[in-house]
């Protein structure tokens, strides 16, 4: 018996260790163990800024296809077979479409994420400076996700704070708010931005004038909301100042080789304002993936380059005073050469290391010519893997360069300036806006006479040769919209937007045979004004049906910075 | 001396009974805990015996079962005396019986008990049959055992055999159609592929609605379901599930029976990890007497028996002539002017499907001396897969023992190893195998005239040459498995069992990628990627519970309290590197730049539970159980749950009054039972927000990944079961059916959000939603078994069919009314929409009215998208004759609206099927026997995505179905109108570009016109992908020929069996894909039953031998 005893006891005992292992409520609390969590960030000033890093890629990632189409596609800067942004057939389920979408509320979301940890979670050692920086950069961040936002699909609700909607559960019950009211809500958020960022900021990232800048073009945008035939004038005076203190107080310089701009070495430029940093990395969404989409097959070593078949347009072309059906290149203006590349260009700075890159030998001669327009895309492209590690030092992978993707510029910002101070006028002397226009049209033009007084349609013209294929064009046209509505599809619908038949065989030959090679008349793309507003995607209509209804005025007054 | 003999021999039959049985139920105590209810079993089933003198004779033989192997300690008696014996460790035995004695008797755990008449008979060769698991079989319910016949829940038995009978490589795979209640889909055809088991219904959102699979105690872990998981990133497809099994690892021969239990009533001892359903898995054990081996070897083929019936060369060239001619978009090709002059071109299905054998050795010692049983064994299994390039294997080892140290101290061990090497691919999504196979031209050849692979790159058509994207690229994993256990059962007193146990289970794992830096034709990809992951996972738990129990009079009891731990960590670390100099050695840190991924974590939970049971002359049954579970995936605010359970049953056919219909009714029992389980199954940390790294160019960032909800808790599940038990004429004829309501409340998912709170988009990079309890589904079903023996005797005619029934329900979802959950096909299109109300993942879009006939059918019929509101049509880019014609079923203000647009979708099928069924035939006429399988599912509907692609005509470079053949072909109304012509104040040349001019000349088809830009978006989601994915299958076809003993006694072997066995003969279904069997989406959570290129369950004939000395 007495063994039975000795067992008991041990069971007991056993039991006892074990139910009081077991109530430690230590052994089940397991918060994240290989990663940081939000209460443990945000300690260091070094800690602020990594925290708003990843804003100035990753979300931005699935945007890159819808700013390259609608912004370039759409506006018919650039032929791309079959896609529905050149016939303006798009869906609400288009996928480019969906992903922007998501991609800018994910901007949006980060932002307002930034805005609050940092005001609830950030360490006492951090420096008041550093929060308002860090808030600052994310506030034009939040600015620029609406600018898209509202020139894109117009009417969109205001997305404040993320966490408390989504606690208080109204989140599928918003209406849109009204255009106007948009705009006031990236005003005010600019305003505070301009307020928090310090004059010079670290390389590549947002300061102050980054802020101005884009002040000034929301501003210019706006001016024409509403009204018909003319633009506010208030708004275009306001357009003008902000763009003038960028000009003036800023410091920046427009960089003197125009071709500069878009090279890797110079992703931190100061004629950059506002940019994409990528980086190629192993965590998917921190690269610039537009050279697969815009590159020719092969132009890289990693296989994934299918954008040989499309390329810069035919109106773009003429635009340049370039024709496809021509051997011979006109090179008066740096910038054509810049945006594309046609038969007998030759380029220094891609394929450094096989003595550069000549177009005729590689799409013409080395396999059947791809392109239906005769031209193909050069900005947004590196070259191969040792140009990459050129520019940054580092390598290329599939679907992957480091090259920024400049989304504000000061030459963009001269040219601002320019159309502003023109305003309303048929024609403009005014000195500085004269020189801030010549500035940018001279840096291009070797030895072009400076213009001694400027019409609308002359910075019209400028802005589309300056800014080609930056993502920026179909802008301008939604802002032209705003206030002369027939003039921006009359001038779409005389776009050549089509494609040549038969160039390969033109290419090699070297001789034009009008019967195989000629300009296949496109279709007149039916264009409306209800395409100025693209649809709001799909799954948010069923979630929400009240986005479908008109949009309802949005109370700024309760809520702030 | 030889008078002597019948004496001696009674009293080597009783000691030889009475150690078998001692063993035995010893055996069972150690697996289980309850030596009470063993001690129960013995003493009520087999009784003392007496041996009578008086009008006696004498009979022997010997008892065997259906493989010829002697069964030791097999009962035979006098049916309706106690008067019996057991049999010997050859299975021979002999008795004196009363000379007036009718019948015998012959029975063994696990066998169907056999009743011979005695006539004038004296010896017996008795060959038992395995199968349903008798009524006084002791069955496993998790932290115990009970007798079957007290069971009071549902639960499912499925031993050996039916698990023999199958060619089967996851243990899972058995459990297709011969389970009611579970159904079991393959994800895949693949070898060792994974398979989406759902009891009683899809109960959660979550990814992980598998059950929980518990092997002899021990939690088998998985180490993660999808490629990511294992870093292989997106290759094996980017949804929460893929190809690989996690029950890969595990040898299914050394399984003697899995208890499927499945209403809450069993699972709730299971808590928090009960409400997917419960496997319980035996594993072989030694039984007592001389060393025994066994060998079983098969060797089969494999097969893919049917093709999608594509376009050949010349019907390819035909079609390409005709849509450029149809929409002048595009040049006639020059090459296929002439399509007559053409061959077949590529046969690409031909090209990706092979023949592919399998083989599979076991070889097994078991016995047992003096306290010590043994079960060793070793296999091996090597499948080749129908799609090029991917094969499997595995090989594992098993050691279970057993050891009677004290009288009140028993000590056990289990210890399984194995190992597996897998090179997957990918068969189904966009970028799958199937997919390109099918889409690639049959213009293209697979090699050039140099031998290598060809591939053509055409504007808009990039796809790699598929047979060499199966054979060039590497998705190799390969893991090792330990798992196991030990164990002690103390007994300090009478009627107290304490069972101590640590489990544990090892996994290691080793994925690989490698693309090859290649040039096939004009197609390259000049850098090689190489990557490799290792993947550590160590899981251990540690339980103890005490079981008290006993009986006094006609009541029976036992009370058991436990306890339970576990933890299970984990750690990955992972290089991947482009440009590699060259292909032949796969190293990423040869390539520039290496990537290292690392990262670890862990879970735990703590558990108290206990279970109470009362049995009133075995005629009234109650349980209660209890649990209460701490997870780690909750934060301090919902840390802890209580789960309860009871149920009662009533054996009625034990009642006094029903004893004198006992010649009829065998059996009679109603069972009732409730209880809660719960899912705790989303993962670490979701109640707090963790940080993850994101470079960025300015430097390394750190971005926020997911949005806390501090208050997540426990989903829990509560479930009522009624069950009715019957058995009549002497159990010939048996019948169970339960049916049940099961709703699970505060599931367990991701906040569905719109877009602008910014949740949505490339996952690597979109601010998760907060996880939490947003909903509730039901499931309500019936289920039937029947078991007959229709025919006993020389020949055996056997028959078990069943058929489960399921209604599953959403039945509320936070959020607001029109709150739903969305699943997507491939990237982000919605092929799902779960609204509240409805079955989950119901296919959601529009239904498709006809084709438009002429310009008046399209000016009289509701409005689509692109309908020109200036009236001025365009080929292009606008509506069209020949678009598909959609349903205007609804509008904004909920009526139809005259205008097609995202109001007028709508539930266009349900993946669920009404019931599943299998029906299985066993026949045995003297040494043969033959089964017959056939399961099948009815009412549910697939989406044929794949069929999606095959005719969506949107590239002249894409193969596409013969059936776009029939698309809808327009033709002029009046052909001598003359061009050019004023139409809507636009001049137009040609007839095809004149609105007025152009109608259907087939105005029944299907298909719409060829139009590649698409338009009218006649390829979005809509009924005409939605097919009836109902089906019958001829599962499996069993024959079996044991060889007489005579004469494998000569040459000192025991038995031997040979077989052959076809599975998946012959399938009867309408879908036109290859496989109606499709499962859970490789590529999206919230997705049932879209076939994007499934890899097809093959064909496998194969034959086998089972020997044994």
């Amino acid at each position: 018996m007495k063994k039975y005893k000795n067992i008991i006891k041990s069971i007991v005992f056993t039991l006892i260790t074990i139910l009081s292992l077991t109530s430690c409520e230590d052994f089940l609390n397991r918060p994240t163990e290989d990663n940081y969590t939000v209460d443990g960030f945000y300690k260091t000033d070094e800690q602020c800024f990594q925290a708003v890093n990843p804003i100035y890629n990753s979300p931005w990632y699935d945007f890159q296809r819808g700013f390259f189409k609608v912004g370039e596609v759409l506006s018919g800067n650039y032929y791309w077979g079959q896609s529905p942004y050149l016939t303006f057939t798009i869906n609400s389920t288009d996928e480019d479409l969906v992903n922007m979408s998501a991609s800018l509320w994910s901007v949006n979301a980060y932002c307002n994420g930034i805005l609050e940890n940092i005001d609830l979670k950030s360490g006492p050692n951090v420096t008041e400076a550093t929060k308002k920086t860090v808030k600052g950069e994310a506030l034009v961040w939040k600015a620029m996700a609406y600018f898209y936002l509202v020139r894109t699909f117009g009417a969109v609700p205001i997305v404040h704070n993320n966490s408390s909607m989504i606690a208080e559960g109204n989140y599928n019950n918003v209406y849109k708010a009204t255009i106007p009211n948009v705009y006031d809500y990236i005003i005010m958020t600019l305003e505070k931005a301009i307020e928090w960022l310090p004059e010079k900021n670290q390389p590549g990232r947002i300061d102050k004038y980054s802020a101005y800048g884009l002040l000034a073009k929301v501003y210019l945008t706006k001016s024409g909301y509403g009204m018909s035939g003319s633009r506010n004038q208030d708004d275009l005076d306001k357009a003008a100042l902000y763009a003038g203190k960028v000009i003036d107080e800023s410091g920046r310089k427009l960089l003197t080789k125009y071709s500069d701009i878009f090279r890797l070495k110079n992703n931190f430029s100061e004629e950059s304002l506002i940019a994409w940093h990528w980086v190629v990395s192993n965590q998917w969404t921190s690269q610039n993936t537009l050279q697969s989409d815009l590159g020719i097959q092969g132009f890289d070593e990693y296989g994934a380059t299918w954008g040989g078949y499309n390329g810069p347009s035919v109106d773009l072309q003429d635009a340049f005073s370039e024709n496809a059906l021509s051997l011979s290149r006109n090179n008066v203006d740096d910038r054509r050469k810049a945006t594309m590349m046609m038969v007998g260009d030759k380029y220094e700075y891609f394929w450094v290391d096989k003595g550069g890159f000549d177009y005729t030998e590689f799409a013409v001669n080395s396999m059947e010519y791809q392109s239906a327009v005769g031209a193909n895309e050069v900005k947004h492209l590196v070259g191969n893997d040792n140009d990459h590690v050129i520019g940054c030092g580092t390598h290329m992978a599939r679907m992957a360069t480091s090259l920024s993707t400049h989304l504000l510029r000061l030459a963009d910002v001269y040219l601002i300036y320019a159309e502003a101070v023109l305003g309303n006028n048929s024609s403009t002397n005014d000195a500085k806006a004269l020189k801030a226009f010549n500035d940018v049209r001279s840096r291009s033009i070797h030895g072009a006479e400076p213009k001694a007084s400027i019409t609308w349609e002359d910075i019209w013209k400028e802005r589309r040769l300056e800014l080609a294929c930056e993502g920026d064009r179909w802008y301008d046209y939604v802002r032209w919209h705003y206030y002369k509505p027939a003039e921006a599809i009359a001038e779409i619908k005389a776009q050549r937007r089509g494609s040549y038949n038969g160039l390969g065989q033109y290419y090699k030959s070297g001789t034009l045979d009008p019967s195989v090679t000629y300009y296949n008349t496109n279709s007149i793309p039916n264009i409306t004004d209800a395409h100025f507003q693209l649809p709001f995607p799909d799954t948010d209509l069923t979630m929400n049906p009240n986005l479908l209804l008109d949009p309802v005025e949005f109370d700024l007054s309760s809520i702030s910075y | 001396m030889l008078k002597y003999f019948p004496q001696a021999m009674r009293i080597i039959c009783l000691i030889t009974f009475l150690g078998a049985n001692a063993i035995f139920s010893w055996i069972k105590a150690s697996d289980s805990q309850s030596a009470k209810f063993l001690l129960n079993t013995i003493t009520g089933n087999n009784t003392v015996l007496v041996v009578q003198q008086a009008q006696q004779k004498e009979i022997s033989g010997k008892v065997t079962d259906s493989s010829g192997q002697p069964l030791p300690g097999a009962t035979v008696k006098v049916k309706g005396t106690s008067i019996g014996t057991a049999t010997d460790a050859n299975g021979m035995f002999s008795l004196r019986i009363p000379s007036n004695a009718q019948t015998i008797q012959v029975s063994f755990i696990g066998m169907e008990t056999q009743e011979i008449p005695i006539g004038s008979r004296t010896t017996f060769n008795i060959t038992l049959q395995e199968g349903a698991i008798g009524l006084e079989e002791v069955v496993a319910i998790g932290y115990g055992a009970m007798k079957k016949s007290d069971l009071s829940g549902a639960s499912v038995s499925l031993g050996e055999d039916a698990i023999k009978k199958s060619i089967v490589t996851n243990l899972d795979q058995a459990l297709q159609g011969r389970v009611t209640g579970v159904t079991a889909v393959m994800t895949s055809g693949a070898p060792g592929s994974s398979s989406a088991i759902r009891v009683r219904g899809q109960s959660t959102i979550n990814a992980n609605a598998e059950p929980l699979y518990v092997i002899d105690g021990v939690i088998v872990q998985g180490g993660g379901s999808s490629g990511a998981s294992f870093g292989l990133g997106d290759a094996l497809g980017n949804g929460p599930i893929s190809t690989i099994s996690p029950l890969s690892t595990i040898n299914p021969a050394d399984i003697l029976s899995m208890e499927i239990l499945k209403d809450a009533s069993a699972t709730a001892i299971y808590g928090a990890q009960g409400a997917n359903g419960v496997v319980l898995i035996t594993t072989k054990r030694g039984k007592a007497g001389q060393a025994k081996f066994n060998y079983e070897g098969m060797y089969g083929i494999q097969r893919q028996a049917s093709r999608i019936d594509m376009m050949n060369l010349r019907e390819f060239a035909e079609f390409s002539n005709s849509v450029a001619q149809e929409s002048n978009s595009l040049d006639s090709r020059p090459e296929f002017l002439d399509p007559s002059l053409l061959g077949a071109g590529t046969n690409w299905q031909d090209a990706i499907f092979k023949l592919a054998p399998m083989y599979q050795h076991q070889l097994s010692a078991q016995g047992g001396t003096q306290g010590v049983n043994y079960y060793i064994s070793g296999s091996y299994m090597n499948q080749d897969g129908t799609i090029i390039g991917t094969k499997f294997n595995r090989y594992s080892f098993r050691t279970n023992l057993d050891t009677q140290l004290k009288k009140w101290l028993k000590l056990g061990l289990n210890t399984m190893y194995s190992n597996t090497d897998e090179r997957l691919g990918l068969a189904d999504s966009d970028e799958g195998i199937v997919n390109y196979s099918l889409l690639t031209p049959p213009d293209i050849p697979i090699y050039d005239l140099d031998g290598n692979y060809a591939s053509v790159v055409r504007e808009g058509y990039t796809r790699i040459n598929p047979i060499a994207m199966a054979l060039d690229e590497d998705i190799l994993l390969s893991r090792s498995k330990l798992n196991g256990n030990i164990f002690a059962d103390v007994t300090p007193i009478k009627n107290l069992v304490w069972h101590s146990e640590l489990g544990y289970d090892i996994g290691n794992s080793r994925g690989e990628r490698f693309e090859p830096a290649v040039k096939y034709g004009n197609w390259r990809r000049d850098v090689n990627m190489s990557s490799i992951q290792r993947n550590y996972n160590f899981f251990w738990q540690l339980k103890n519970y005490l079981t008290f129990s006993g009986t006094k009079e006609k009541h029976s009891y036992s009370l058991m309290i436990g306890q339970e731990l576990w933890e299970s960590s984990w750690e990955y670390e992972g290089v991947t590197a482009s440009n590699l100099p060259s292909n032949d050695i796969h190293n990423p840190s040869l390539g520039s730049d290496p990537q290292i991924t690392s990262g670890f974590g862990s879970s735990a939970m703590a558990s108290f539970f206990g279970r109470a049971t009362y049995n009133y002359a075995d005629k009234y049954m109650g349980t209660y159980t209890y649990r209460r579970d701490g997870s780690s995936n909750f934060g301090p605010k919902n840390r802890w749950a209580n789960f309860n359970s009871f149920a009662v049953s009533w054996r009625f056919s034990n009642e006094e009054f029903l004893k004198s219909l006992s010649e009829v009714l065998s059996n009679g029992k109603i069972r009732f039972g409730w209880g809660q389980t719960g899912n705790s199954n989303i993962g670490g940390y979701r109640w707090g927000s963790a940080i993850s790294k994101m470079p960025s160019g300015l430097g390394m960032g750190y971005r926020q990944s997911n949005i806390a909800n501090p208050y997540i808790k426990w989903e829990t599940q509560e479930q009522w079961n009624l069950g009715l038990d019957l058995a009549i004429i002497n159990n010939r004829i048996s019948l169970v059916v339960d049916a049940y309501d099961k709703t699970s409340k505060d599931m367990l998912m991701q906040l569905q959000l719109p877009s602008y709170l910014g949740t949505r988009g490339n996952a690597s990079s979109a601010l998760a939603a907060p996880y939490g309890n947003y909903g509730t589904i039901n499931n309500q079903g019936i289920e039937f078994t029947l078991t007959t023996h229709n025919l006993t005797g020389r020949f055996i005619w056997d028959t078990d069919f069943q058929m489960s029934f399921n209604k599953n329900k959403l039945v509320a979802l936070d959020g607001t009314q029109s709150a739903h959950i969305e699943g997507y096909g491939q990237w982000s299109d919605v092929v799902t929409v779960t609204n509240v109300g409805d079955p989950l993942y119901n296919f959601y879009g529009y239904k498709v009215a006809g084709v438009y006939q002429n310009l008046e059918d399209l000016q009289n019929s509701p409005k689509p998208e692109k309908y020109p509101t200036d009236g001025v049509f365009n080929r292009y880019n606008t509506t069209w004759v020949g678009d598909l014609k959609f349903e205007d079923i609804s509008g904004p203000d909920g009526k139809p609206d005259g205008i097609i647009d995202t109001y007028d979708r709508t539930n266009i099928g349900s993946p669920w099927p009404k019931f599943t069924y299998g029906f299985t035939n066993t026949f045995q006429f003297k040494n043969f026997d033959l089964s017959i399988f056939i399961n099948g599912s009815y009412g549910n509907k697939v989406f044929n995505y794949l069929g999606m692609h095959l005719s969506s005509m949107t590239s002249i470079w894409d193969n596409q179905l013969k059936s776009v053949t029939e698309r809808a072909r327009l033709v002029p109304i009046d052909p001598e109108k003359s061009y050019p012509t004023v139409v809507n104040g636009v001049t137009v040349y040609n007839w095809f570009d004149d609105i007025t001019n152009v109608k259907v000349s087939n105005p029944n088809a299907v298909i719409p016109r060829a139009i590649a830009n698409d338009p009218n978006d006649n390829n979005r989601i809509s009924d005409r992908y939605i097919e009836d994915g109902s089906y019958l299958r001829i599962k499996n076809i069993a024959l079996g020929y044991t060889l007489p003993s005579s004469l494998v006694r000569k040459w000192n072997i025991e038995s031997i069996r040979i077989y052959t066995n076809i599975q998946n003969l012959y399938t009867f279904t309408n879908y036109t894909g290859y496989d109606p069997e499709v499962g859970a989406s490789t590529a999206s959570p919230n997705v049932f039953g879209l076939d994007n290129g499934r890899y097809p369950s093959p064909q496998v004939y194969s034959f086998g031998l089972s020997l044994s000395f």
